[in-house]
């Protein structure tokens, strides 16, 4: 007796040159397409949860603490390291001018508008994105994701927004900090070690170029590239399939796409915070 | 509930009864002293369970009241009142309860039920037992009845299960 | 026969592949199908071109541990994720104890989710958690017990399936893999579940562990009662606790029964599968 064939079982054809070409050409759009899709609708989910997320403050403080332990020590560090190089390139561009006593001006606005945002991109996307990636990742192949919601936690909200809410509280914290150490490094490698400056000469043109509301924009950038490298990280890692590999395939795309939306994020914050009014006390 | 073998099926080999039900008959019918043996054992056991505390009190937890009936005995029945962590059996007769669920068997699933060996659902399935009202509630408590008479094998423990003797 | 009547015994045909029982069923009362836990009507599910579910029916009798039999792929664990609402079917209906899990909002499907205890294979114990923390996360979540009592709760569990003697300390990286179902079991049964699931528990254990799981399940249930639904492709443990058993084979329910008639079964699928015999219609595909 032969196995009985299923009713209705489709007959696989081979598809011709044109629908192979056609195919070829449109498939990755389609795929990109899609994927921005589900990432916006999985966003979009996770902020939705946010509702009756202080259900889990436990665990909402346990992951402010878990990222203020594991990245505020290497924010700050890196921090400080592109704070030397952006006092460095200030002090001997403008020593070429002759207005080595402005180097104020460069090193506040590298720190807050632009180095510090994006050295701050790439650590969270590093250590921050990578890390939930793998995290949720692993979760998802070991399937804690079904377990928890076989009895009966939504996970999107256990999981997800929770981990979304302690970086809304942590991220701000941790920037200042790092900006602290930034300008730190700033004044070390002009005042102390190249010397050109004064404490009070590079102090006075460095807190001129600042304004609070700077600071205030410059939050505002960190926490949209914060929340954008967190939420792609998270859908990754939620969605991730084939085993360890999938999940190690699902961090590279997630590492590129954020590195691609960190710089999108900042050139166009920078065009909306100080592209009309650049804010600088020049020339009256 | 009478059982009537005029009419029976053919197709199904079952009797309809005079309510349109259908129940297993014993091939050759019992003497009613067989039929009364297996019911009072059948109590005893679920007065049994009653006074132990770890069974009874799941029991009692599904908060209905059961009416424990044989179809091969005239006569209305016990009433299993599972109510408060406590499982109590009362003589139907006179009681002020209501049931809420009833179950209904012949004497062989009788038997089979008082040492421990029924698949009740299975029974009812078949047409062997028949029922009234949320019956799943209760027959999702009954294998604590069941494993009180028969207890599954200790763990680790030898059996006498002819799988192990094919293993070994 | 009513129309309920009627859909019942369809029901139990459609699910033999033959006429294995004697007839129609009779159910004269006003809730016919209340002794099942569980009914899949006609499930379809595919995944782009891979049918895994062409038609599938089965009861899940209440009380009663039922074993689903299948060779590997045949779509076991799709079935389990459909039971408890992780999958919907493309076509079909799922009913648990007479609710329409499809049908259902996301609410209610959590609310219903609280019914089910599942193992899943490996256990799926939370990495970031202890064992403790593991079997005492659904009291913490679902429960205002109080920090004593889910001791207590958690520490009975734990010591029902023998881990109650300083593992509850250890992370899940630090167990064995028979130590890790055994804490998915103590998690599983903590909220008193009505319904519990098992997919696969006896993969990646040797044949004494298997054993040994398997007279923990029987224990247990014992103990606690409910329906349990163990999902393998291990003939030896469905012979051990399976009171139901139903085949499995290319998303469909070749046959399903009592155990004793079905290891008697005379369809040629369901004698090849469960004798473990190469000769027969079952092939490699």
């Amino acid at each position: 007796m032969s196995a009985p064939s299923l009713a209705g079982d489709p007959v696989v054809r081979r598809p011709t040159a044109p629908a192979r070409l056609r195919e070829g050409l449109t498939g990755p759009v389609r795929g990109v397409l899609k994927e921005a899709g589900e990432l916006a609708q999985f966003s979009g989910r996770a902020v939705l949860e946010l509702r009756g997320v202080f259900r889990y403050s436990a665990e909402i403080l346990r992951q402010v603490g878990i990222l203020v332990t594991g990245s505020l020590v290497v924010v700050a560090l890196m921090q400080f390291v592109i704070g030397m190089q952006c006092a460095t390139e200030a002090n001997y561009v403008l020593r070429g001018y002759g207005a080595s006593a402005y180097s104020g001006v460069f090193t506040a606005w590298c720190g807050i508008r632009e180095m510090g945002p994006y050295m701050w991109g790439y650590i969270i996307a590093a250590k921050v994105g990578c890390g939930l990636v793998a995290e949720l990742g692993s979760m998802r192949i070991n399937n804690e994701f079904s377990a928890m919601e076989s009895l009966g936690i939504n996970p999107m909200r256990y999981v997800v927004a929770t981990r979304l809410m302690a970086c809304i509280i942590a991220f701000p914290m941790i920037y200042l900090v790092g900006l602290a150490f930034h300008m730190v490094a700033n004044q070390v490698i002009i005042v102390d070690q190249i010397g050109e400056v004064s404490k009070g000469g590079w102090e006075g043109v460095h807190w001129a170029f600042i304004r609070p509301v700077d600071v205030l924009y410059s939050e505002i950038k960190i926490m949209a590239m914060g929340m954008a490298i967190v939420l792609v990280a998270m859908y990754y890692g939620y969605t991730a399939k084939g085993g360890p590999v999938g999940v190690g395939s699902a961090t590279a795309r997630s590492m590129i796409l954020n590195l691609v939306l960190i710089h999108v994020i900042g050139s166009v914050l920078t065009m909306v915070f100080w592209g009309l009014n650049p804010a600088s006390p020049v020339g009256g | 509930m009478t059982t009537s073998s005029e009419n029976p099926d053919p197709a199904t080999r079952l009797p309809v009864d005079a309510h349109g039900a259908r129940g297993a008959v014993a091939e050759d019918a019992a003497p009613r002293a067989d039929h009364r043996e297996a019911w009072e054992t059948l109590i005893d056991v679920f007065e049994q369970a009653g006074d132990e505390p770890r069974i009874a009190e799941p029991i009692g937890r599904i908060e209905q009241v059961v009416l424990l009936r044989s179809l091969d005995l005239d006569g209305s029945g016990v009433l299993l009142v599972c109510r408060g962590g406590r499982l109590e059996v009362v003589d139907r007769d006179g009681a002020s309860e209501q049931p809420t669920i009833e179950l209904a068997l012949r004497t062989p699933e009788i038997e089979k039920l008082a040492v421990g060996k029924l698949r009740t659902a299975m029974a009812i399935a078949d047409g062997r037992a028949t029922y009234a009202g949320p019956v799943r509630q209760f027959l999702r408590v009954l294998p604590l009845v069941q494993a009180m008479v028969n207890p599954p094998v200790a763990m680790g423990t030898n059996t006498d299960d002819e799988l192990v003797e094919e293993i070994a | 026969m009513t129309a309920a009547d009627a859909k019942t015994a369809a029901l139990l045909d459609r699910a033999s592949g033959y006429d294995y029982h004697q007839g129609p069923m009779t159910v004269p009362q006003t809730n016919p199908g209340d002794f099942w836990s569980i009914e899949c009507i006609d499930l379809y599910k595919s995944f782009g071109s891979n049918r895994v579910m062409n038609g599938l029916n089965v009861g899940i009798p209440e009380g009663m541990i039922t074993v689903i039999l299948g060779p590997s792929g045949t779509g076991k664990s799709v079935l389990l994720s459909h039971l408890i609402g992780l999958m919907f079917p493309d076509k079909g209906d799922i009913l648990v104890h007479g609710e329409s899990v499809p049908r259902m909002k996301q609410a209610r499907l959590l609310e219903m989710r609280r019914k089910f205890g599942i193992l899943f294979q490996d256990g799926a114990l939370f990495g970031s958690m202890n064992v403790y923390d593991n079997v005492a996360f659904p009291l913490r979540q679902h429960t205002d017990m109080s920090e004593e009592q889910i001791k207590d709760v958690v520490m009975r569990r734990l010591d029902e399936v023998g881990l109650a003697n300083g593992a509850e300390t250890r992370s899940p990286a630090e167990l064995s893999g028979g130590m890790k179902k055994r804490a998915g079991f103590a998690r599983a049964l903590v909220l008193e579940p009505q319904i519990v699931l098992f997919d696969e528990p006896d993969s990646g254990l040797d044949p004494v562990r298997t054993a040994l799981l398997c007279q923990l399940i029987e224990k247990v249930h014992a103990e606690n009662g409910g329906t349990y639904v163990v999902i393998t492709h291990d003939i030896a443990s469905a012979r051990r606790i399976g009171e139901y058993i139903a085949v499995l084979w290319k998303g469909r329910i070749v046959q399903s029964g009592d155990r004793d008639d079905m290891f008697d079964s005379p369809n040629p699928f369901v004698r090849q599968f469960l004798a473990g015999n190469p000769g027969g219609p079952l092939g490699m595909e």
